[in-house]
């Protein structure tokens, strides 16, 4: 009975989260338009295109799925699930309201960025499988880059759990009933900007996209795939993403804590806002070198998210 | 080495990039909906197709196959033939390859009877390459569509004509 109502409830989550992210495309290139004074989408459904991710969609579906026949058949075929199944499954930790979470687990928040890691090997996969230089150069990227921002991203993520006591994500939004980890003084504002940085990077995202880089590597991993496979990465993209913004929201925000309306829609306009803030932040800037890259991470974020680390650390210790 | 840039400047220039997409987020945006929607075509417009003027009061077309605007063209795509007839030259044949145009209006300010004219519209594009060989009957067609372009072979050869120096007595 109890594997039945997970199954239910699951399908459930997928389900709503796919239809999230379909819409969440749209509103990233209705948002993104906006930023640089154009209309975005705009003919397909009229007022606004809402209909446009249908018809992406249909559009996809209707593709020829090409394996190119020197490709590695079996890893070609698979890093497309691997990518979807991986950041889709983030959410089974994420509580979505105060107490309704798919997976109730004591190390939430360590899991959840086990899991946001392994994306890695899917986007190795891809560029490794499909025998393209192009795919290779920019998987390689993706894997030195994710493998580095890992550490800042950790440790930043590690600042609200020891000022909850706990690595549950249930403990962190309860922690959170009096104040909000991004209003603590200094320590909260660092750890919170830090881990979007991080975060952004882990994601392919506009300032650290170099594994995209259109005008280098033309579409970077994902260059072979075709139809509904580069769908599946786009989704996965978009479902990561999203998961980010969640974490975020959940971490930094206080999840589904605000007065006067229903926790459920308290998280799901925090998670808009944190999601709008990260589109804003990528439509802002340019991509930055290899080097640049490396160098921000190695030599400016892992440092001060150590210190910052340890501030949090003393001061709880000092108080308790 | 490349130039070291201050940190104070890098952040400004951060903040500032943000601020610039921050504004626009509130701004109508500039997109013209092309097709919905039309820009006025400004006053001195000459572009797309060309056409060949007749006299408004007898009828007659302008042209004579004088063959200037066929000599001049930088990419040949004229060919004029001269026929002679009633008095004066005509031109038996006319074709205007505008595959290879690349509207220099040349033509135009050659001709000394104002009888081949750049238009004030947009050409419409065709779906087939036949369509953009234009010949006689094509380009007398041109003129009754399109509004002809302020542009005309005296009035630009006066413009481009020396400075007459009044010779004192």
């Amino acid at each position: 009975m109890i594997y039945i109502q997970g199954l239910v409830q699951s399908a459930i989550l997928l389900g709503a989260i796919l239809g999230i992210v379909a819409y969440l495309t749209w509103l990233e290139r209705k948002f993104s338009g906006r930023l640089q004074s154009r209309v975005g989408p705009y003919l397909v459904g009229r007022p606004h295109g809402w209909l446009q991710p249908i018809a992406d969609g249909l559009k996809l579906i209707s593709k020829e799925d090409i394996t190119p026949s020197r490709a590695d058949r079996l890893l070609f075929n698979l890093a497309p699930a691997w990518i979807v199944v991986v950041s889709l499954l983030g959410f089974a930790f994420l509580p979505l309201t105060a107490n309704w979470v798919l997976v109730n687990m004591d190390l939430g928040l360590l899991y959840f960025t086990a899991i946001g890691s392994l994306l890695v090997i899917g986007v190795f996969a891809a560029g490794w499988a499909s025998n393209n230089k192009y795919a290779l150069l920019s998987s390689l990227r993706s894997a030195a880059q994710i493998v580095a921002y890992e550490v800042p991203l950790l440790l930043s993520l590690l600042v609200p759990a020891i000022l909850a006591g706990s690595l549950d994500f249930k403990d962190i939004i309860e922690a959170q009933e009096s104040y909000w980890f991004i209003t603590f003084p200094v320590i909260g504002q660092i750890s919170f900007l830090i881990f979007l940085l991080a975060a952004l990077a882990e994601s392919n995202k506009m300032p650290f996209d170099l594994s995209e880089a259109e005008s280098e590597l033309i579409a970077g991993f994902n260059i072979e795939y075709s139809g509904m496979k580069f769908a599946y990465f786009y989704l996965g993209e978009y479902a990561h993403l999203m998961a980010v913004s969640l974490l975020v929201s959940i971490v930094f925000f206080g999840g589904p804590l605000g007065p006067l309306l229903p926790g459920g829609l308290w998280i799901a306009i925090k998670t808009l806002a944190v999601f709008l803030g990260i589109l804003w932040i990528r439509w802002s800037f340019l991509r930055i070198r290899i080097d640049q890259l490396m160098m921000l991470n190695w030599k400016i974020l892992t440092p001060i998210s150590f210190i910052n680390l340890l501030l949090a650390g003393l001061w709880v210790s000092l108080n308790l | 080495m490349p130039k070291k840039v201050s940190k104070i400047r890098l952040i400004q220039a951060i903040i500032f990039s943000l601020w610039v997409t921050f504004k626009n987020l509130f701004r109508k945006p500039v997109t013209v909906q092309y097709p919905l929607e039309k820009r006025p075509i400004p006053d001195r417009w000459r572009a797309g197709t060309f056409a060949l003027t007749t006299d408004k009061e007898t009828g007659d077309e302008n042209c004579i196959g004088c063959k200037l605007c066929e000599r001049i063209c930088p990419s040949d795509i004229i060919i004029v033939e001269l026929e002679k007839h009633s008095g004066r030259g005509w031109a038996k044949t006319f074709i205007l390859d505008l595959q290879a145009c690349i509207q220099c209006e040349l033509c135009v300010q050659v001709c000394p009877t104002d009888a081949i004219v750049m238009l004030r519209g947009l050409a419409t594009p065709v779906a087939n390459r036949q369509d953009y060989i234009l010949d006689k009957e094509k380009l007398m067609e041109n003129e009754k569509l399109f509004e002809a372009a302020w542009a005309a072979g005296l009035k630009l050869q006066k413009l481009h004509e020396p400075k007459q120096t009044e010779v004192k007595s």
